[in-house]
């Protein structure tokens, strides 16, 4: 079930938060979660659902023994990287086994289930006796399937006690539902047309259509997945889960180093956190570092499907951020701001090539295009390309204006803070929910503003979820793009 | 830990606080009243099984079963029901195409590209069409043409001709050059292109008007009765300037050929319909459009018999279907396997015409001279449903074939038959897209 379909957001959802809110006990609360988490993920894999439980049956015994306990530590890691490793890479290597298809979500939450059992070990977080609770923790719907990889030390609290936040749960969801629904799917229909096109043997495309493609693919997998985040968090929200921010205006980076630490936060810094430290992170020699960094981006990229272009993929941003760690970066930071902002563009178009196919041919195929560089005659505008710039120029005009990091029109950013009326102001300080003091500012701006905020925020609001409805109803394309993680 | 008893008393008075909160908040109520509406309105509503707005059959209640249940589809079939029956279905499309227009400032919506003139067209991408389809379908249609000496229509579609009409430049796949094989022996192109200022194709529908049809009918006759057919080389070089001059040509064309039955009949159109709103405009939930609908008037009786006498009547048209939303089937009733139409009046005066002899030169067995007693095949998809109430003023009897509904071999269909001339008249989409022209040469 797709948090953008009619089922989930006319049905699972308010059934599933009605029963939630009109029980009391947090016991209950918990396992009303774990239920609905459970029926959520049948529903897309009937079978896999038992390997699912299987893994959290485990990891809950793990528990109880790991803290401290390096034999038991290396017991659960290469449990749950096994597990990982058997059913999402063997069919890729072994086509014998074709049968072993990939377990929805597996990804997240052997990697929350990892979280968990190092926090333990290491001593950050007592383990956690209540099953339910725990079980809550790896299955809960609203991350289960696309993340963001919450880390356990982060919401143990909130998994004994926690508060319903409606007021910024909805307007999160309904940004993300907009941000999927509205923008990437339209921009996935761009790239759609790029791809047929590609699979007509002996077909002439203009470079000007490779490269507005490929930057509409660029929109489409930045606001899908941030929007499927948003989503995730604004769920989170009504449920009394607070989940950090994933994506934080990646697109407005100046270097690839600043763009990790804004794309798809919450993968990044587990690997920070459980993988470059714990190999010594930056404190044992430049030689170390670097090695490290390769060892973290190699597995980013293996992290993001069984499939060589994966690896080259991660390899090319390990390979970036070594350049950039040995020297590019002072370079670049000498250099006037519009061309950092277009080195860091540049690099990642280039790298979302890699990532999008999976044949060495196609990839060839497409870098030549990009170039000029393609067999057949070749012009750098075409037909196609004024007819997508015709249909798509306000598309991509909103796309680029949301990317940027002006403050004024940063809807999302207003609500990544609680609403100041109903929330202690000691809570909102021990839970840290706004970081950034950027942040805070923009909605005091908006608050000050009582009419923007009141009135003509709830029609914007009101007039994205209508436009994504009628998306969905009309059944136009919307995909799923984490199957392979 | 003192904050966190705090929230712990937070925690126990929380659902009062939530319940305030969403009577505080008139966005979050009215975000939920949506929710439960919508999935209230959509249990009470009865489901719908087709929609004519869509042209399809809407997803049913899924039945349950244990094999459905473990492999995923039953949730699958769920899941499309929910989304087909979700209430004011097709008030949701409009406002979709709405959105489109307005919001996103697009001149193509779902592959429909708005025109001048509130003509709509249908775009054709490379998504739906298969490279490999195309060869085997030319390939058969070769075979086909060789073997029975056929003619070879390919209707263009509106956005290929009406280019007059489009807004910018639109991003369609190069029917010339994927076609440069097909035995084209009528360029309905040419005819047609030179044509574009008058009202050739629907505005809200995919299909060729009468006078469309019309122009081409009159050209294919015209060329029966020069006995220079099957040489797509003399049909490129046709002078669009002769066809240009119309709807009443037909007394002006050539006098060496006296039997009535070998002149086009002159256009004599007669509204039936100023409501219709076809399938482009459906498409996209268009509702403010109308097209009329025309027919030839004429004198003539005719016998039409469905599906080997399945059903026989006296009529080309069938008036239930304006009253429809697929007011196109008024023609012929729609799609059947098999349509014979006899012209009575030619039938009557059965002895065959004195010079119909004369004309067999350029074609091997078949006499191609359309008059009292010869009968003609049209292979066809739904344009020719117009094509062929004119094309039955000249022939004693006009065959229709619709490959997908009819299994039968052609060859015998012909020699059972008696059929002197074969018409393979297909829109060029239908024909790339077709998966059963393998039937052709059965």
């Amino acid at each position: 079930m797709l948090f953008s379909s009619i089922p989930f957001i006319f049905y699972f959802l308010p059934i599933v938060l009605v029963i939630y809110h009109f029980t009391d006990q947090i016991a209950c609360k918990n396992c009303i979660l774990l239920v609905s988490s459970l029926i959520f993920y049948a529903w897309g894999e009937p079978k896999y659902v038992f390997l699912l439980l299987g893994s959290v049956c485990v990891n809950y015994i793990f528990g109880f023994f790991i803290h401290r306990n390096r034999t038991v530590m290396i017991a659960a890691v290469l449990f749950n990287i096994i597990l990982l490793v058997f059913f999402k890479y063997t069919a890729q290597f072994f086509p014998m086994l074709k049968a072993i298809t990939l377990p929805l979500g597996i990804s997240f939450y052997t990697f929350q289930s990892l979280s968990y059992l190092l926090d333990v070990y290491w001593g950050k977080v007592e383990f956690q006796r209540n099953w339910t609770s725990f079980s809550c923790y790896v299955t809960l719907f609203p991350q289960l399937i696309a993340g963001p990889i919450v880390r356990y030390h982060d919401i143990d609290a909130e998994l004994q006690s926690r508060k319903s936040d409606f007021a910024t749960g909805v307007p999160i969801f309904i940004i993300g539902l907009s941000e999927k629904v509205l923008l990437a799917n339209n921009c996935g229909l761009m790239w759609e047309n790029l791809l047929s096109r590609l699979s007509v043997p002996n077909l002439s495309i203009g470079v000007g259509t490779f490269w507005l493609s490929l930057i509409a693919y660029g929109f489409q997998i930045y606001f899908d997945f941030a929007g499927y985040s948003n989503m995730a968090i604004g769920l989170g929200r009504m449920f009394g889960f607070h989940f950090a921010r994933n994506f934080d205006k990646p697109y407005s980076s100046r270097s690839i180093t600043e763009f990790w630490t804004r794309w798809h936060i919450s993968l990044s810094s587990w690997f920070k956190e459980y993988v470059y430290i714990p190999l010594g992170g930056n404190r044992q020699g430049m030689a170390k570092q670097l090695r490290n960094i390769l060892i973290v981006w190699m597995l980013t990229g293996i992290w993001h499907g069984a499939s060589f272009n994966f690896l080259l993929w991660g390899l090319y941003f390990g390979l970036l951020l070594m350049l950039e760690k040995l020297g590019l970066k002072r370079i670049l930071a000498k250099m006037p701001e519009i061309l950092q902002h277009l080195y860091t563009l540049f690099a990642i178009l280039i790298g979302w090539v890699l990532f999008a196919f999976d044949s060495p041919s196609m990839l060839l195929t497409f870098y030549k295009g990009m170039f000029h560089l393609s067999a057949l005659p070749q012009g750098l505008v075409d037909n196609t390309f004024w007819s997508l710039l015709q249909n798509n120029w306000m598309l991509l005009l909103i796309c680029g204006i949301l990317s940027t990091r002006l403050p004024d029109i940063d809807i999302v950013e207003s609500f990544y803070r609680p609403c100041p009326d109903h929330i202690s102001a000691e809570t909102n300080q021990n839970r840290n929910y706004t970081k950034s003091s950027h942040g805070r500012n923009a909605i005091n701006k908006v608050k000050s503003n009582v009419f923007l905020k009141n009135v003509l925020l709830d029609i914007f609001l009101l007039l994205c979820f209508l436009l994504s409805v009628a998306y969905i109803v009309d059944g136009s394309y919307n995909p799923f793009l984490y199957f392979r993680f | 830990m003192g904050n966190y008893e705090n929230s712990e008393n937070f925690e126990n008075r929380k659902d009062t606080i939530a319940m305030k909160y969403l009577k505080k908040n008139k966005f979050v109520f009215l975000f939920f009243s949506l929710l439960i509406l919508g999935m209230a309105g959509s249990i009470l509503q009865k489901d719908i099984a087709f929609s004519s707005a869509e042209n399809r059959y809407l997803t049913q209640f899924p039945t349950l079963t244990m094999t459905g249940l473990s492999d995923g589809s039953y949730m699958n079939a769920m899941e499309r029901y929910l989304n087909d029956q979700f209430i004011g279905r097709n008030r949701w499309i409009t406002l979709k195409t709405a959105s489109e227009k307005t919001l996103f400032q697009k001149n193509v919506i779902e592959d429909v590209c708005i025109g001048t003139d509130s003509y709509l067209m249908n775009q054709y991408t490379y998504s739906e069409v298969d490279a490999a389809q195309i060869t085997k379908n030319i390939d058969y249609l070769n075979g086909f043409q060789e073997k029975y000496d056929a003619d070879v229509i390919l209707v263009p579609s509106a956005s290929e001709i009406l280019t007059n009409r489009l807004m910018g430049s639109i991003d369609q796949i190069d029917f010339t050059s994927l076609l440069a094989d097909a035995p084209i022996t009528l360029s309905a192109d040419t005819i047609l292109s030179a044509h574009r200022e008058e009202p050739i194709y629907y505005k809200t529908d995919h299909h060729w008007t009468l006078l469309g049809a019309y122009y081409v009918y009159e050209e294919f006759i015209q060329q029966l009765s020069h006995g220079s057919t099957s040489d797509s080389s003399v049909v490129g070089s046709i002078p669009s300037d002769q066809s240009a001059s119309a709807p009443i040509t037909s007394d002006a064309s050539t006098p060496g050929v006296s039997p009535s039955g070998a002149l086009a009949v002159p256009y004599d159109p007669l509204t039936v319909s100023t409501n219709f709103q076809g399938t482009v405009a459906r498409k996209v939930g268009i509702t403010n459009i109308w097209d009329h609908m025309e027919q030839q008037k004429s004198d003539t009786s005719f016998i039409v018999t469905y599906d080997y006498g399945n059903t026989v009547t006296d009529s080309l048209y069938v008036p239930n279907y304006l009253t429809k939303t697929d007011q196109y089937s008024y023609y012929l009733d729609g799609n059947h396997g098999v349509t014979q139409i006899t012209n009575l009046s030619l039938s009557d005066s059965s002895p065959a015409l004195p010079d119909a002899p004369s004309i067999s030169q350029g074609r091997n067995t078949l006499p191609s001279e359309p008059g009292t007693g010869s009968s003609i095949l049209i292979i066809k998809d739904s344009f020719a449903n117009t094509f062929a109430t004119l094309l039955c003023e000249n022939y004693e009897n006009v065959y229709l074939i619709d490959l997908r509904h009819y299994n039968g071999s052609i060859d015998t269909f012909i020699a059972d038959n008696g059929i002197d001339q074969v018409l393979f008249l297909y829109s060029k989409i239908n024909f790339m897209q077709d998966k059963n022209l393998s039937k052709l040469l059965r």
